[in-house]
């Protein structure tokens, strides 16, 4: 009852900082209001058992990727001034859109044959998660720390090429 | 615990769902007063370093013997402080703030292992869990950063943010070594591995030295200490981050950064500096595993004041300079040579 | 010397020349108004002369005259040695060409004379208030404006203009792009951040302020506003009597006060020509060496905190500490110290000094080397502080730099050398000069001074005999109470001394000293009374942080504090 109850606040966590992202027409507190989302949905990694999955979770989505998002609306000129516009048209697309993923993922989610797995102590994952990375999904694994890689090099070139414009 | 809790006599009526309550209440209280107490003790042995470093006294009144309870009056003094914020501020942003730094240290220290039985809780993504705390103290900078509206403020906060997440990396790969060798995240699992005699320490052995410098270095930056003290940095940007609090608020972040140097240090005992074993096998009997631990981790917050208190601070391209292009190299290839060797020994 | 100067002057300018003088050793030359600029670049170029150094730009008030206003050029040659002043006389609202043309130090200089005076001064880059508020009405040095008029004003000066912000970069020099510096919504749009370094900010010691405009941390365009300390010495002097004076020099550079003490009792009794007695000149090289120590160490330790070592401060406050023991027990005060008075000092050492300032020295030189073992080569401090904030010898020269901030790019100029007075020239010690210009030179100019100070008041107090403190001369000492009781000279004399203080002969004069900063000049007008007509003091940081914006252009934030902090900018020297 008790483990019922906290999923219930993580998850409504989940959902109310997710409804400030969508709402908020402040960029930094939907900004904010993800850190909280993606705490949720960590919590949720933590009843699910996926110790590593949790860990992962915080480090990319929280201290990297939505850092980096933050310190870009930060930089952004004037960013205060920028209020996010909300005319007619965003809402009813977004929704629509909204609509849709829900839809698939209802139906994706009622026609999987799910593991039913009593909750209780939690097995380690990293070890398994380690060997699957570099056994059977190695090919993928490595993919993505290529396309990475090209990625942080594109990124390096393209502000270089700033500098140079800049001295000359 | 609650199993514990359960054996004892008042409470054996209870249902089990209270006791599982009772249990965490306790032991998140049991933690909160770790680091209330033991950030007030690090804040008062850094005064008294500083002034001895420094050639006077320190505190000397409070508390009778050398002003032992300075931090507590402190306390009470921060806690009856109006708590004045910026009219302009950012109001949820800015309350936010010092709550995600104080709860970044918090979460840390549920996985400290004091000691085999002795460990809030025993994850199996220890290593990796407390790297990823870290990140909420991130986002609790660029909270106040931005919600102080204050300019200083905010260049404490995006000084803060990038030195933090770019130390991540060669903070990280300096543990990797490490992990190889015993395979293992889980925090007691590398404690293990260094029991009996001092030579089985990590630190001894010549590539996980070189992590150790790495380790400790980046730790200094992860935490904000002098020669990495930008985000604070008092002669240039005011007080950084923190300029706009006052009262509860700031002591909150005070309380915070004191709790995150106990932890890299701790970790940074727990990885390379053999954890709660004395080195010496006749000693490690399990009553002083956490008093080894602890007091060896004081050793590492101790060196972390006497470089505060002796070094210059770097300006900040030449701490990403530091970072990019000497460590991540030094930590990555140190990774590279000892998997090779590894892999040629095995 | 200046005879010769006064000849080629008049030589070459010819009709222009109203009238020359040479009092008091220092070549003075009136000039009409039209000649003033050819003169001055005749000064500065020819090689006779070579008055590379402007030391400043002096206004005098002169209201019953139809050409109301003096303004002096006051300058010094570093090669040739020659000191010259070339003066015009204008009436009011009458503009003087200015000579930031030639010196970059005529700018701020002449500012203080527009702001104090209202002369304006045509073709100035920048004519604006300096030393008083954007706001305040009238000029307040002007012998018409009372003494006792106090003016609020409320609205802080607003430095970068909204053209600069928006296009600062083009303005200096680097590219931008322009499709986003346009006005929106009445607001300046840029995509660079104003900050306010000051006027409270740790790193500014004392009320200065700098507005910054910032490309990430980088400085592209800075301006400087000084005036928060501004409490009206010179305005001050013209109502007080010349011992009154004494106590206003302690809070101009109220870190070395004494210094301060010697250098204006000197310009006064160079006026009078007064000799003092030996042993007052020993002990007075003496307590302005210990100002010049105790100047150094706040000016180094504060550096070293302003770039994050904290605790060398600790160590040259514990040092100075012991060194104002000594100076308490020497005069009674600690900073504001008022030890020196026309003609002689306020009271004699104490018994025991020489052995409590020895043990204090030896502090002092303890401490010098555990901070000198800290930083000297320090890894972090010299990637910190070596080449940062540089300046050539040119360029120091060109800003009017003097004292060790002009020593540390290699230039030998100190006035006890170069000019000595007080008996400097026979006392042994070097002057030690840097190479670069930057912050690490000043740091380590400074320190080695400090030993060669320490050098000069061990030789001091080796040669201190017995002997009078006062100078017998009658125009500036209190007869002995005998002469006062039992003859009327001696009660005239006393009665006078009291009632109307010190009388200085009519005349002009420029008296100067090596002060903690730099050269530190009194120029004085005097009309015979007890008052001075005019004290103008040329405070040596003055010049020096007129050229602070273009020092730490490029130059990050921390880089600038760095720089300031080594500058030693005392906001009571600089502000006055």
């Amino acid at each position: 009852m008790i483990s019922g109850l906290i999923w219930f606040l993580f998850a409504g966590v989940s959902v109310g900082s997710a409804v400030v992202v969508a709402t908020s027409k402040n960029v930094v507190h939907c900004g904010f209001g993800l850190l909280f989302t993606l705490l949720g949905v960590c919590a949720m990694y933590a009843f699910l058992g996926a110790d590593f999955l949790m860990a992962t979770q915080v480090i990319v989505y929280v201290g990297g990727i939505l850092v980096l998002v933050l310190f870009a609306v930060m930089m952004t000129h004037r960013i205060e001034s920028n209020r996010l516009r909300d005319e007619l048209v965003q809402p009813v697309a977004a929704l629509g859109a909204a609509a849709l993923v829900f839809g698939l993922s209802m139906l994706m989610i009622t026609r999987t044959a799910w593991d039913e797995k009593v909750p209780g102590e939690a097995l380690p994952t990293t070890s398994s998660f380690g060997r699957a990375f570099l056994t059977d999904y190695l090919f993928p694994f490595e993919f993505a720390s290529v396309l990475l890689l090209v990625a942080m090099m594109g990124a390096a070139l393209i502000t270089r090429e700033k500098k140079e414009e800049e001295d000359q | 615990m609650h199993e514990t809790l359960s054996n004892l006599p008042l409470l054996s009526g209870l249902p089990a769902q209270v006791l599982v309550v009772l249990a965490m209440v306790s032991a998140g209280g049991i933690i909160l007063g770790c680091i209330a107490v033991g950030g007030m003790f690090f804040i008062w042995s850094e005064r008294k370093v500083a002034g001895y470093i420094q050639s006077r006294y320190g505190p000397m009144y409070v508390g009778g013997w050398h002003g032992v309870l300075q931090s507590l009056a402190d306390g009470v003094k921060l806690l009856l402080k109006e708590d004045i914020w910026p009219e302009k501020a950012d109001k949820p942003l800015w309350r936010m703030a010092p709550l995600l730094v104080f709860l970044g240290a918090f979460l840390s220290f549920v996985v400290l292992p004091f000691g085999p039985n002795f460990v809030g809780a025993n994850l199996d993504i220890g290593l990796f869990y407390v790297m990823a705390t870290s990140s909420l103290v991130v986002m609790g900078v660029i909270s106040a950063g931005w919600g102080s509206n204050n300019k200083w403020a905010l260049y404490g906060a995006l000084r803060g943010a990038a030195q933090v997440i770019s130390y991540e990396i060669p903070l990280g790969l300096a543990l990797l070594p490490v992990v190889m060798s015993t395979g293992s995240l889980n925090l007691g699992t590398i404690i293990q591995a260094q029991a009996g005699w001092i030579h089985n320490w990590h630190l001894l052995n010549p590539l996980f030295f070189v992590s150790f410098w790495i380790y400790v270095i980046s730790s200094l930056a992860e935490v904000n200490r002098v020669p990495f003290d930008l985000p604070e940095t008092e002669s240039e940007l005011v007080s950084g981050y923190h300029t706009e609090y006052t009262g509860m608020k700031f002591a909150f972040f005070f309380l915070g950064e004191y709790a995150d140097m106990f932890v890299v240090s701790a970790i940074g005992v727990t990885v390379f500096l053999g954890g709660w074993y004395s080195g010496i096998p006749a000693l490690d009997v399990p009553a002083l595993f956490p008093l080894i631990f602890i007091l060896k981790s004081f050793f590492l917050v101790f060196v972390q004041i006497w470089l505060r208190w002796t070094l210059p601070r770097l300006r900040v391209d030449q701490l990403m300079y530091v970072c990019w292009k000497v460590f991540i190299p030094i930590a990555l290839a140190n990774l590279l040579l000892y998997g090779v060797i590894r892999t040629v020994l095995s | 010397m200046s005879r010769r100067a006064l000849e080629h002057i008049a030589s070459e300018i010819g009709a222009d020349v109203v009238e020359t003088s040479d009092e008091l050793g220092d070549a003075s030359v009136t000039v009409r108004p039209s000649a003033l600029h050819r003169t001055l670049e005749f000064c500065r170029d020819d090689p006779r002369l070579r008055c590379d150094l402007l030391l400043d730009v002096i206004g005098v008030d002169y209201p019953d005259r139809a050409e109301r206003f003096d303004v002096i050029y006051s300058m010094r040659s570093l090669s040739t040695g020659e000191r010259v002043r070339v003066k015009t006389r204008v009436a009011d609202g009458e503009p003087v060409s200015t000579a930031s043309d030639l010196w970059n130090s005529a700018n701020w200089a002449e500012r203080e004379v527009y702001d104090l005076y209202g002369v304006p001064f045509s073709d100035h880059p920048d004519l604006r208030r300096i030393l008083t508020h954007h706001e305040f009405k009238g000029h307040a040095l002007r012998k018409d404006y009372p003494i006792e008029k106090g003016q609020m004003c409320y609205v802080p000066e607003k430095l970068l203009t909204d053209e600069e912000i928006r296009f600062g970069p083009q303005l200096y020099g680097r590219t931008m792009d322009r499709s986003d510096a346009v006005v929106e919504e009445e607001e300046i749009s840029s995509d660079y951040l104003t900050v306010n370094l000051g006027p409270s900010h740790p790193a500014t010691h004392g009320a200065l302020r700098i507005e910054a405009l910032l490309d990430g941390e980088t400085i592209i365009h800075s301006k400087s506003e000084i005036g928060y300390l501004h409490r009206c010495f010179e305005k001050e002097s013209e109502d007080h009597t010349w011992q009154q004076i004494i106590p206003y020099t302690d809070r101009l550079n109220y870190v070395s006060a004494l210094t301060n003490n010697v250098g204006y009792v000197l310009a006064v009794e160079k006026m009078m020509a007064i000799e003092v007695p030996e042993r007052c000149q020993t002990i007075r090289v003496l307590v302005a060496e210990l100002g010049r120590i105790m100047d150094h160490l706040v000016c180094v330790g504060t550096n070293l905190v302003d770039i994050g070592a904290l605790t060398n401060f600790w160590y040259f406050f514990n040092a100075r500490e012991h060194l104002y023991t000594v100076v308490e027990r020497m005069c009674g005060e600690r900073l504001t110290t008022s030890y020196t008075r026309i003609g002689g000092l306020y009271r004699d050492l104490y018994e025991g000094f020489e052995d409590e300032l020895r043990h204090s020295l030896g502090k002092v030189e303890e401490a010098i080397g555990e901070v000198t073992a800290l930083v000297q080569r320090n890894r972090i401090f010299m990637d910190r502080a070596v080449g940062i904030g540089a300046i050539s010898q040119e360029d120091a020269i060109n800003w009017g730099w003097t004292g060790p901030c002009l020593r540390a790019t290699g230039v030998d100029y100190d006035v006890r050398k170069a000019s000595p007075y007080g008996g400097y020239e026979t006392y042994d010690f070097d002057i030690p000069v840097g190479e670069n210009g930057d912050v690490y030179d000043r740091v380590l100019c400074r320190i080695e001074e400090m030993y060669q100070s320490i050098g000069i008041v061990n030789q001091a107090m080796d040669r201190l005999k017995p002997g009078p403190i006062f100078s017998e001369d009658r125009r500036v000492t209190m007869p002995p109470k005998d002469e006062v009781y039992n003859s009327i000279e001696g009660m005239m004399n006393h009665f006078k001394l009291v009632f109307e203080g010190i009388q200085v002969p009519a005349g002009e004069g420029y008296g100067f000293s090596e002060g903690a900063n730099g050269e530190l000049g009194f120029f004085i007008v005097s009309d015979g009374s007890g008052n001075p007509y005019r004290i103008k003091v040329r405070p040596p940081c003055f010049p020096i942080f007129s050229s602070f914006t273009e020092l730490v252009k490029g130059h990050m934030v921390s880089d600038a504090i760095a720089t300031l902090g080594g500058l030693n900018i005392i906001a009571g020297e600089l502000d006055r």
